[in-house]
């Protein structure tokens, strides 16, 4: 080899290098414009909420007797806070939807999976889905008022009415898309149906349980208010309908606005945390609000 | 040890549109323990239908099938699917897991298995991290982690790059020497039934049923060689075989 040579070797060598070193640079600026990217959609989403918050600002000064600000509202807020009443019609609101949702999320996975597996039931059940499904929701809370009484009991049934039907036909479509091929591994495999329900079919419905239940949480928290203004004595609701007697747009505006406050934390904290448990084994999930 | 004895066996199948089409027709196969046994045939000749009915995934409508000792029909076994068919919610270690009964030496077990499909210190990760051949590896694994009498195969290579699928051949063949037990695997690839097969079923479709069986241990004995010439040979003889039959059907 002439020193020639070697040295062309090295200059193709220094060529080559030069236009590696060419493409990474381009596949982190690629990097580098994603993050930029993840930062602006930050900024947007609170320019977002901003506009709300701005909007409000407006309403309230060109409407000043009619809409409170939101600093008069927040105050307000405060004060009921102190007294202790936002917190005690606040705790006894929340039992109410939990215990409906609970109960509405058992009954929904289970009528829905049922539903979902044997196409019987599914016809059998079909009068009674459209019908609950169609029904005007106040007309629920009013017949379940005037059958049962003004109790609690009323309005937590009314509730889970109104939010079982919901649950029902998002797992019923999940049972349906279950990957019949994974099923018959697990046959191959001699699985008994149990550990096929927990290893194959449960999995493959939590996507769509944990995206029902957002929107069941969210449609119970929204309608129990409903459900209180009408008959009952306490919640949110009641305290809502006791301002609307006052005229006091402020009260009903600060019990609402907690309302919206506390669902959101809710969806997007609670909620959010489970689907990235559950989820682990996916690439990221990118969480949205759907209350 | 488990043989398998078909006779007389027919499946149907209702169409979309009305009517019925007979699958399988009248098909007769017998094969001995530890024997290694391609279904060999073009694309709808049925055989994956004659395989799952072996395997107890699908019933019969007429004859009769019995895997494993003739006295009690009872045999272990285990599938490969064309596709790896992983829990993806599950470790690659948790999938092996769901396949065993018993939790004690599980693990060891996993360890063992994972190590000789090449996939040692994998057991962690999710199948969405490996690659398809790894995956299959996983899959090849979990078969054969039940310690089965019987391994059924359906395409399970046909899925992966040609360099990948004949080295999992070879590491096949190794394993199913070491462990001795029956396998059945289904290919419409005459090569790779040349390579792997003690006998080839040539199955032909319209209705499905077996038209001829090569033996292919007595032209090509054990260890063979994937370059060797005479594999080129066997697989000639078996597509003639096949292409005969359509002829024959035409005319």
């Amino acid at each position: 080899m002439t020193i020639e040579a070697i040295d062309d070797g090295a200059r193709e060598a220094n060529g080559r290098e030069a236009r590696a070193d060419a493409v990474l640079a381009r596949a982190a600026e690629r990097a580098r414009r994603q993050r930029l990217e993840g930062r602006v959609g930050t900024a947007l989403q609170l320019a977002s909420y901003a506009s709300i918050l701005l909007l409000w600002l407006l309403a309230a000064r060109t409407l000043g007797a009619v809409v409170p600000g939101p600093i008069e509202t927040f105050e307000f807020i405060g004060r009921e806070l102190e007294r202790g009443t936002l917190l005690a019609h606040l705790w006894v609101t929340t039992q109410r939807v939990l215990i409906a949702f609970v109960a509405a999320m058992v009954a929904g996975v289970a009528i829905g999976a049922a539903m979902g597996s044997s196409r019987r039931l599914d016809d059998l059940l079909q009068g009674w889905l459209v019908m609950t499904l169609t029904v005007p929701r106040i007309l629920l809370f009013v017949v379940a008022y005037l059958t049962i009484g003004l109790t609690d009991r009323a309005l937590v049934l009314a509730l889970v009415i109104t939010v079982v039907p919901t649950i029902v036909v998002a797992i019923r479509e999940g049972t349906r898309a279950l990957d019949a091929s994974l099923l018959e591994m697990a046959t191959a495999f001699r699985r008994t149906r149990a550990q096929a329900w927990r290893h194959v079919i449960l999995p493959q419905l939590t996507p769509f349980i944990i995206g029902t239940a957002r929107g069941a949480l969210a449609l119970a928290w929204k309608m129990v208010v409903l459900g209180e203004l009408i008959g009952r004595t306490s919640g949110v609701g009641y305290q809502i309908s006791f301002y609307f007697q006052f005229f006091n747009m402020t009260g009903i505006l600060a019990y609402g606005v907690t309302m919206m406050v506390l669902l959101a934390a809710v969806d997007l904290g609670v909620m959010g945390v489970v689907q990235r448990l559950a989820f682990r084994w996916r690439a990221p999930v990118r969480v949205n609000s759907t209350g | 040890m488990a043989d398998i004895h078909v006779s007389g066996l027919s499946k149907a199948y209702p169409l979309a549109r009305g009517g019925e089409r007979l699958a399988l027709e009248d098909v007769d196969l017998r094969i001995d323990s530890g024997e290694f046994v391609c279904l060999l045939g073009p694309s709808g000749c049925g055989k994956t239908t004659l395989l799952n009915i072996l395997a107890g995934l699908d019933r019969p409508d007429a004859g009769s099938v019995r895997v494993g000792d003739p006295d009690t029909a009872t045999a272990v076994t285990s599938y490969v699917f064309q596709e790896p068919r992983l829990l993806p919610w599950k470790s690659v270690r948790a999938n092996l897991r769901f396949v065993l009964d018993r939790a004690d030496g599980a693990d060891e077990r996993i360890d063992y298995w994972l190590e000789r499909v090449g996939l040692a210190g994998r057991g962690n990760d999710y199948p969405r991290q490996l690659s398809i051949g790894q995956r299959q590896r996983v899959a090849v694994a979990r078969a054969l982690l039940i310690e089965p009498d019987v391994l059924f195969m359906d395409e399970p290579f046909s899925a992966l790059d040609e360099l990948t699928a004949s080295r999992m051949r070879e590491e096949l063949l190794g394993l199913w020497q070491e462990l001795g037990c029956t396998v059945v695997f289904v290919t419409h690839n005459p090569m790779e039934a040349a390579f792997l097969a003690d006998r080839i079923a040539i199955m032909s479709p319209g209705p499905g049923r077996i038209v001829r069986e090569y033996r292919v241990s007595e032209a090509l004995p054990r260890p063979r060689d994937a370059d060797d010439a005479r594999l080129w040979e066997v697989s000639r003889n078996v597509v003639s075989v096949l292409k005969g039959r359509s002829s024959g059907q035409r005319a």
